[in-house]
C-alpha cells in the first residue's frame, strides 16, 4: 500500500463527515420556525436595520492601500533573511534601496492624491 | 546575483520605469497644467530609451542572456520594444489631446507602466519574468481604461476586463504551474527538454493548453475575445488605441516565443490548435464587424480578426526532417508592426470625428471628406491597408502571411484567410463610402467630449501628426516592405527561438 | 545616362505632382509644365532608342516590390524594339498633343486638373509598354483606364460626360475581368508574369490553357481597344475634351490592346484558335465601325468609328499572324488619326465648340491651316498612295490575302482556319472603300461647299501657332512616316527593327508582282470610295440616294448604329447591368453577394452572437470555460 493512501483516506474522511454532517441535520432536524430563530445573530443584540447597508467608499481605499504596502513589505523578509548570508551587501542594499524608492514614490502619490485624506 | 553588465542592456526599460516614476511623483507635487511636462517628460524618456535601444543592441546580433536566465536580449525583442516605444509616444501625444491636466499626467504614468511591461515581455526567457511583465503590462491597462471614471461606461468596461483578465492570469498561472511540475523548471528553454523527453503525454498538452488559452485572452482569440469591443467602446479613445495595439502585439510575441521555444516539441499539436482557433477568430470577427454600427466596437472586432491572421502566421509550421520549422513568424512580426500603425491611426482619426461631433457612431463619418479633407484621407489609408488592398502594408502583412501559411501546407486556413478579408471588405470599405460618397445628414455638433479639453493649436497639431506618421508609416511600409521584413527575418533568425 | 529608361517615366510624374500640387494657384504654367515633361520624356525615348541600337533588349529591375518565397513582385523595364516603338508613338503624339492643349484648353477655367491627368496618364501608359510582366501591365492597364475616366468626365457638370464616363468604365470592366482571369490562369499555368518565363514555359504547358489565356487576354483587350461587342464606350468617349480624344481616345490608350497581343505574341502564337478569334473580331469590328461612320452627323463621332474601325483592321493584321504590320499600322495610324483630332478640335474652336457637320461647310478659306493639313490626314487614312496609311493597309490586307492563297500546309497555314481569310480579305477590301467614302464626306461637309451657318462662319479664325505646330508636324508623320518605315514592303525600317521582339512574317512565295497587284487593289478601293465621297457631297450626285433605293434600310441601320445602342435599352444595359454585376461582382459585388447572404447569415449569426455578446461579464467568463475546456480537451483527445 503507497504511502499517500492515508492522506487521500484522511480526505476522503473528511469530506465524508462534513457532508454527512450537513446532509445528516437537513434530513433529521425539525423545521419549525418563528421570529427569534430567524433573525439575524449579533452578539445577542437586537439588529438594527439592512444587513446590505452601504459603507463609504474610502475603508475600500484604505484597505487596498493597507493591502498593497502589507503585501509589499513581505519582500522584504527574504531580502532581509539573505542579507547576511551574501557577499555583496552593497549592491543588495541598492536593490532595497531602489525598493523603498518606489514604494515611498507610490506613498507620495498615493498620498497628494488625497487617497488618505478622509474628510476630502 | 545581479550582474552590473546585464543592467546595462537593461538601460531601456529602466529609463522607462524612471519616466513612470517621475511622471507619477510629477503629478503628486506639482499643481496647475502639466500637461506640456507629462508629454515631455513621457516623449523625452521614450527617445532616449529607444536611442538606448539601439547603443545596447548587441554587436553581432546574438542572444544575450541576462539576471540568471530569466530575461534576453535578442534581435526580436528589439524589434517589439521599438515598436512599443513609438506607439507609446504616439499614444501619449493622442492623449494629450483627450485629456485635461490631471487625467493626462496619469494616463502618461499608466502609459508607462504598461510599456515597461510590454517591453520586458517580449524578453521574458522565464516563465516567471513572463507571468510580472504580463501583469505589469496588463494591470495599467485595466486602470486605463477606467481612467474616465466618471462615465458609466468606462467603469463597465474596466470592471469586465479586469475581472476576466484576472480569471485569464489565473489560468495562465495554473498552466505555468503543470509545466513546471511536469518539468521542474520555469526556464522557456529548459521547459522543451522537459517537454520533449515525455513525448507528447496529455499532461504536456493539458499544460499547454491552459498557457494557450491565457494567452489567447491577452491576443482576444475566438473564443476568448468576448471583452474586446466592450472594453474599446467603453475606454478613452487613446486608451482604446494603445489597448488594441501594445498589449496584443506584445501577448502575440509572447505567444510566438512559447510555441517555438518552450512548446517546440509540440509543434505538430499546436499548429493544429492554433489554426482552428485561428480560422475561428478571423471568422467570427470579421462577421460580427459587419454588424456594428459604433466605430470602436467596429475596430474592436476588426482587431478581433486581424489576431486571427497573425495567428494564422503563429500556426504556419511546416515539419521537417529536422523538425517543426516555424516559418511563419517573421510574417507575424511583420503583420505586428504594420497593423499595430494602422489601427492605432485607425482609432485616432475615430477621435478626430468624436472630437467633432461628441458621437462615436458611424454614421458621424458621414461627410467626413467635406469637413476635414486629411483625417478623411488617412481613414481611407488605414481601412483600405486594413482590407488588404495594394499597395498598402495591410496587404504585404496578409500577402506573408498567406505564404507562409501555403508553405507550412495549411490550404484551408489560407483560403479561410483571404474568404475573410474579402467580407472584411464590406465594413471597412463602408466607412470610405460614408466619409467620400455620402453628405452629413445635418451639421456636425461642434461639441467635443465634455471633459475634453478644447485642442489648442500645437496640441492638435501634434494629433495631426500621429495621424500623419501613422497614415504614412502605413503607405511606406506598403512600398517598401521589403525592409521590414528583413528586419524581421533578422530579429527571428538571432533570437532564442 | 542615355540609356536610363527610368528618366521617361519619371518626367511626366513629376509633372503629374508639380501640377497636382501647385497647379490651382499657377493655372497659366501647368501647360507648359506638362508640355516640357512630355517633350523631355520623349527626347530621352529617342536616347535611349539611339542608344539601344543593335541590342536585342536590355531588362532592369527599378525595384522589387514583393519577394516571399518564390513568389515576386517586380516594377521592372523591359525595354526592347516593340517597347521602344511604342514609347516614341506615346511620347511623341503626348508631346504634341499636350502643347496642342495648351492652346486648345486656355480659356478652361479648370485646366490644372485638366494638365494634372494628362501626364499621369502619359506616365501610366510609359509603365504599361515598359513593363516586363502581366501584373505592372495590369496595373497601370487600369490606371490609364482610371485617366480616361477622369477625363471623360473632365466637364462633369455635363451630364453626358458623367454619363459617358461611367459607360467607358463600366464597358471596360468587363475586358479587364476577362484579363484579370486571364492573368490568374496564366500564372497558374505558368507559376510566372513575367513575360519572358511564360514564353520559356510555352512549349511544356498545356494547350487547352494557353487558348484559353489568349482568348481571356484577348477580352481585356476588347475592352481596352473598343472591340464589338465592348465597343460601345468609344464613340460616347468623345464627350471629353478633343484633345484628350485625339491622345487617348485614338492615338494610345486604345491601341494597349494591340500591344498586348504583339506583346503576347508567342503565345498567341501556340493558340491558333485565339488568333482565329482576334481576327474575326478585328474583321467584323472594322466593317462594323465603318458603316456606321458613313452616316454620323458629330464629325468627332465619324472619327471615333473610324478609329474603331482601325483598331479592328489591326487586330485584323495581328490575327492573321503578322504581329510586326498590326505595330505599323498602329504607329502610322496614330499620326494620322491624330492629326485629324486635332484638325477637328481647330474646327470645333474655330466654331465655339460646335461639332456638328450639318452647321459648317466652306471652312477652307478660314481655316487654311487645318485645311490643309486635314486633307493630308484624310489621304492618308483612305490609304491613299503614297501617305502613310497606304503602306501600312496595303500590308495589313496583303498578309490577310496571302494567308487565304497560301498552299495548305505551308508556313502561313500552319494554323487553323486560313480558308475564312478569304472573307476577311473581302471585308478589308469593304473597309478601304467605306473608310476612303466617309473620311471624304466628313472633309466635304466640313470645308467645302457653302457655309451653312453663316453666323458661325462668320467667327471663324484660324487657331494660335501652339495648335498649328502640332498639326504640321503631325500631317509631316501623316504623309511620310509609311514611307520611311514601311519602304521597301516588308524589308523596312520598322520591320528590321521589330523582327525580334514581334517576329516578321515574310510574304513567302509572293513575289513582286502579286504584292504590286495587292497594292493596286487597294488603291482602287480606296479610290473608288475617294470619288464615290466627292461626288455625292462635292458634286451633289445621287449616290447616296440610289444607294438607298438599292439597299432600303441599311441607312436606318447604319444610323442607329446597328441598333447597337438601341439595345442599350435591351442588350447593351442588360450587358452594362452584367458588367456591373460582374464587376462589383468581382470587387465588391461577390463581397456584396456573400454579404447579402452574411446579411441574412449575421443578422442570424449576429443575432446568436448578440446572444453570446451579453455584456454580462459572468457570461464572458464563462465562454472562456466552453473555450477552454475545447482547447484542452481537443489538444488531449485529438492528440
Amino acid at each position: 500500500m503507497p504511502s499517500w493512501v492515508a492522506v487521500v483516506l484522511l480526505f476522503a474522511l473528511a469530506f465524508l463527515f462534513a457532508v454527512g454532517s450537513l446532509v445528516g441535520t437537513m434530513a433529521l432536524k425539525p423545521r419549525r420556525k418563528y421570529r427569534a430563530k430567524v433573525t439575524a445573530y449579533e452578539s445577542g443584540m437586537e439588529p438594527i436595520g439592512d444587513a446590505r447597508g452601504r459603507h463609504s467608499i474610502r475603508f475600500y481605499l484604505v484597505a487596498v492601500t493597507f493591502l498593497i504596502f502589507d503585501v509589499e513589505l513581505l519582500f522584504f523578509y527574504p531580502w532581509a533573511l539573505y542579507f547576511n548570508m551574501i557577499d555583496d551587501r552593497v549592491s543588495l542594499f541598492g536593490v532595497g534601496a531602489v525598493f523603498l524608492a518606489i514604494l515611498a514614490t507610490a506613498f507620495v502619490y498615493e498620498w497628494r492624491k488625497g487617497a488618505l485624506d478622509w474628510n476630502r | 546575483m545581479i550582474e552590473p553588465g546585464d543592467l546595462g542592456y537593461v538601460v531601456p526599460e529602466l529609463i522607462v520605469l524612471g519616466t513612470a516614476l517621475t511622471l507619477l511623483l510629477w503629478a503628486a507635487i506639482t499643481r496647475g497644467d502639466r500637461r506640456w511636462m507629462s508629454v515631455s517628460i513621457a516623449l523625452a524618456g521614450n527617445g532616449s530609451a529607444a536611442l538606448m535601444l539601439f547603443m545596447r543592441t548587441p554587436a553581432d546580433g546574438a542572444a544575450v542572456e541576462l539576471f540568471a536566465g530569466q530575461l534576453v536580449v535578442d534581435g526580436y525583442s528589439t524589434f517589439f520594444r521599438t515598436l512599443f516605444l513609438l506607439l507609446a509616444s504616439l499614444a501619449i501625444v493622442f492623449g494629450a489631446q483627450r485629456f485635461p491636466s490631471a487625467p493626462l499626467i496619469d494616463f502618461a504614468a499608466l502609459l508607462q507602466f504598461s510599456l515597461l511591461g510590454m517591453m520586458l515581455l517580449v524578453g521574458a526567457a522565464d516563465w516567471a519574468t513572463a507571468f510580472i511583465a504580463i501583469e505589469t503590462m496588463a494591470i495599467p491597462v485595466y486602470v486605463l481604461v477606467g481612467l474616465t471614471r466618471f462615465r458609466r461606461a468606462s467603469l463597465e468596461a474596466a470592471m469586465k476586463y479586469f475581472a476576466l483578465g484576472a480569471f485569464a492570469s489565473a489560468v495562465l498561472v495554473y498552466g505555468i504551474a503543470w509545466s513546471y511540475g511536469l518539468t521542474g523548471t520555469t526556464s522557456l528553454a529548459e521547459t522543451a527538454d522537459g517537454i520533449a523527453s515525455r513525448g507528447d503525454e496529455p499532461w504536456s498538452l493539458f499544460a499547454l493548453g491552459l498557457i494557450l488559452v491565457a494567452l489567447g485572452f491577452k491576443v482576444a482569440a475566438v473564443p476568448f475575445h468576448a471583452w474586446t469591443p466592450d472594453a474599446y467602446q467603453g475606454a478613452p479613445t487613446p486608451a482604446a488605441a494603445f489597448v488594441s495595439v501594445g498589449p496584443k502585439v506584445a501577448a502575440m510575441a509572447l505567444l510566438a516565443r512559447v510555441v517555438t521555444l518552450a512548446f517546440e516539441p509540440l509543434a505538430a499539436n499546436i499548429t493544429v490548435a492554433l489554426a482552428v482557433i485561428a480560422a475561428a477568430t478571423m471568422i467570427l470577427g470579421n462577421l460580427a464587424a459587419i454588424a456594428q454600427s459604433d466605430v470602436k466596437r467596429m475596430l474592436g472586432y476588426s482587431s478581433i480578426a486581424h489576431t486571427g491572421y497573425m495567428l494564422v502566421g503563429v500556426a504556419a509550421v511546416s515539419q521537417t526532417d529536422a523538425g517543426a520549422d516555424f516559418v511563419g513568424v517573421p510574417s507575424v512580426l511583420f503583420y505586428g508592426f504594420v497593423y499595430a500603425l494602422m489601427t492605432f491611426g485607425a482609432f485616432a482619426v475615430a477621435y478626430v470625428v468624436e472630437a467633432q461631433t461628441d458621437s462615436n457612431d458611424l454614421s458621424a463619418f458621414r461627410g467626413l471628406a467635406r469637413r476635414s479633407m486629411l483625417p478623411a484621407a488617412a481613414m481611407a489609408v488605414f481601412m483600405l491597408s486594413l482590407t488588404g488592398v495594394p499597395p498598402l502594408s495591410g496587404f504585404l502583412g496578409k500577402l506573408y502571411i498567406l505564404q507562409s501559411a501555403v508553405d507550412a501546407g495549411l490550404g484551408w486556413l489560407a483560403v479561410t484567410l483571404v474568404v475573410t478579408s474579402v467580407v472584411s471588405a464590406f465594413y471597412y470599405l463602408r466607412v470610405v463610402v460614408l466619409m467620400f460618397m455620402e453628405d452629413e445628414d445635418a451639421p456636425a455638433a461642434a461639441s467635443a467630449a465634455a471633459d475634453a479639453p478644447a485642442a489648442s493649436g500645437a496640441v492638435a497639431d501634434a494629433h495631426s501628426a500621429v495621424v500623419a506618421v501613422t497614415a504614412g508609416a502605413t503607405v511606406a511600409f506598403g512600398i517598401v516592405g521589403g525592409g521590414l521584413l528583413a528586419w524581421a527575418q533578422a530579429a527571428v533568425a538571432s533570437s532564442l527561438l | 545616362m542615355l540609356n536610363a529608361p527610368w528618366i521617361i517615366p519619371l518626367l511626366p510624374l513629376a509633372a503629374f505632382a508639380v501640377n497636382g500640387l501647385f497647379g490651382r494657384r499657377n493655372p497659366r504654367w501647368t501647360g507648359w509644365v506638362s508640355t516640357a515633361a512630355v517633350v523631355g520624356s520623349f527626347a530621352a525615348t529617342v536616347a535611349l532608342w539611339i542608344a539601344s541600337a543593335g541590342a536585342d533588349q536590355d531588362e532592369s529591375l527599378l525595384y522589387r516590390w514583393v519577394a516571399s518565397g518564390g513568389f515576386t513582385i517586380d516594377i521592372a523595364f523591359l525595354t526592347d524594339a516593340l517597347t521602344i516603338v511604342m514609347l516614341l508613338v506615346v511620347t511623341g503624339v503626348s508631346a504634341l498633343v499636350s502643347l496642342y492643349a495648351v492652346g486648345y484648353m486656355d480659356h478652361d477655367a479648370n485646366k490644372p486638373r485638366f494638365f494634372t491627368w494628362i501626364p499621369l496618364f502619359v506616365f501610366s501608359m510609359i509603365m504599361l509598354v515598359i513593363s516586363d510582366n502581366l501584373l505592372q501591365l495590369f496595373v497601370f492597364w487600369e490606371m490609364v483606364g482610371l485617366c480616361s475616366y477622369l477625363l471623360i468626365g473632365y466637364w462633369y457638370d455635363r451630364d453626358s460626360a458623367n454619363a459617358a464616363a461611367t459607360k467607358a468604365f463600366l464597358v471596360n470592366r468587363i475586358g479587364d475581368f476577362g484579363f484579370a482571369i486571364g492573368i490568374i490562369l496564366a500564372f497558374l499555368e505558368f507559376g510566372t508574369l513575367r513575360y519572358r518565363e511564360i514564353f520559356a514555359g510555352l512549349g511544356s504547358a498545356d494547350a487547352g490553357m494557353v487558348t484559353a489565356i489568349a482568348c481571356l487576354l484577348f477580352v481585356g483587350a476588347m475592352g481596352k481597344s473598343a472591340q464589338f461587342p465592348l465597343h460601345v464606350w468609344l464613340p460616347d468617349a468623345m464627350e471629353g475634351p478633343t484633345p484628350v480624344s485625339a491622345l487617348i481616345h485614338a492615338a494610345t490608350m486604345v491601341t494597349a490592346g494591340v500591344y498586348l497581343v504583339v506583346r503576347m505574341n508567342p503565345l498567341y502564337t501556340q493558340a491558333p484558335e485565339a488568333l482565329l478569334l482576334v481576327a474575326a473580331v478585328g474583321a467584323f469590328t472594322a466593317v462594323l465601325a465603318a458603316t456606321i461612320a458613313l452616316v454620323q452627323t458629330d464629325i468627332k463621332r465619324v472619327l471615333a468609328y473610324s478609329t474603331v474601325s482601325q483598331l479592328g483592321l489591326m487586330f485584323l493584321a495581328a490575327g492573321a499572324g503578322a504581329y510586326t504590320v498590326a505595330i505599323f499600322h498602329l504607329a502610322t495610324h496614330a499620326f494620322f488619326k491624330a492629326l485629324l483630332f486635332l484638325g477637328s478640335g481647330s474646327v470645333i474652336h474655330a466654331l465655339n465648340d460646335e461639332q456638328d457637320m450639318r452647321r459648317m461647310g466652306g471652312l477652307r478659306r478660314k481655316l487654311p491651316v487645318t485645311y490643309a493639313t486635314f486633307i493630308l490626314g484624310g489621304l492618308a487614312l483612305a490609304a491613299v498612295f503614297p501617305l502613310a496609311g497606304f503602306w501600312s493597309k496595303d500590308e495589313v490586307l496583303a498578309h490577310v490575302f496571302l494567308k487565304a492563297a497560301a498552299d495548305p500546309g505551308g508556313a502561313l497555314t500552319a494554323d487553323h482556319g486560313a480558308g475564312v481569310f478569304w472573307l476577311f480579305y473581302a471585308t478589308g477590301l469593304t473597309v478601304s472603300v467605306l473608310t476612303a467614302f466617309y473620311t471624304f464626306r466628313m472633309i466635304v461637309k466640313t470645308f467645302h461647299g457653302a457655309p451653312r451657318d453663316a453666323a458661325l462662319h462668320e467667327h471663324a479664325h484660324e487657331s494660335p501657332w501652339v495648335m498649328t505646330v502640332p498639326l504640321i508636324v503631325l500631317a509631316a508623320g501623316a504623309a511620310l512616316s509609311g514611307a520611311v518605315l514601311g519602304i521597301p514592303p516588308e524589308h523596312g525600317v520598322i520591320h528590321g527593327y521589330l523582327e525580334h521582339a514581334a517576329g516578321v512574317l515574310h510574304l513567302e512565295g509572293a513575289g513582286a508582282a502579286p504584292t504590286l497587284i495587292l497594292a493596286v487593289v487597294s488603291t482602287v478601293a480606296a479610290l473608288t470610295g475617294l470619288l464615290l465621297a466627292l461626288g455625292a457631297y462635292g458634286r451633289g450626285l445621287p449616290i447616296p440616294q440610289r444607294a438607298r433605293a438599292l439597299a432600303p434600310g441599311a441607312e436606318t441601320l447604319f444610323r442607329q448604329k446597328w441598333y447597337l445602342d438601341h439595345l442599350g435599352d435591351g442588350f447593351m444595359v442588360a450587358l452594362t447591368k452584367a458588367a456591373a454585376m460582374l464587376s462589383w461582382g468581382f470587387d465588391a459585388g461577390v463581397v456584396d453577394g456573400i454579404v447579402n447572404g452574411v446579411g441574412k447569415l449575421s443578422r442570424f449569426a449576429g443575432g446568436q452572437a448578440g446572444r453570446i455578446q451579453t455584456g454580462q461579464a459572468q457570461n464572458y467568463a464563462l465562454l472562456m470555460v466552453v473555450g477552454l475546456v475545447l482547447t484542452v480537451g481537443g489538444l488531449v483527445l485529438f492528440r
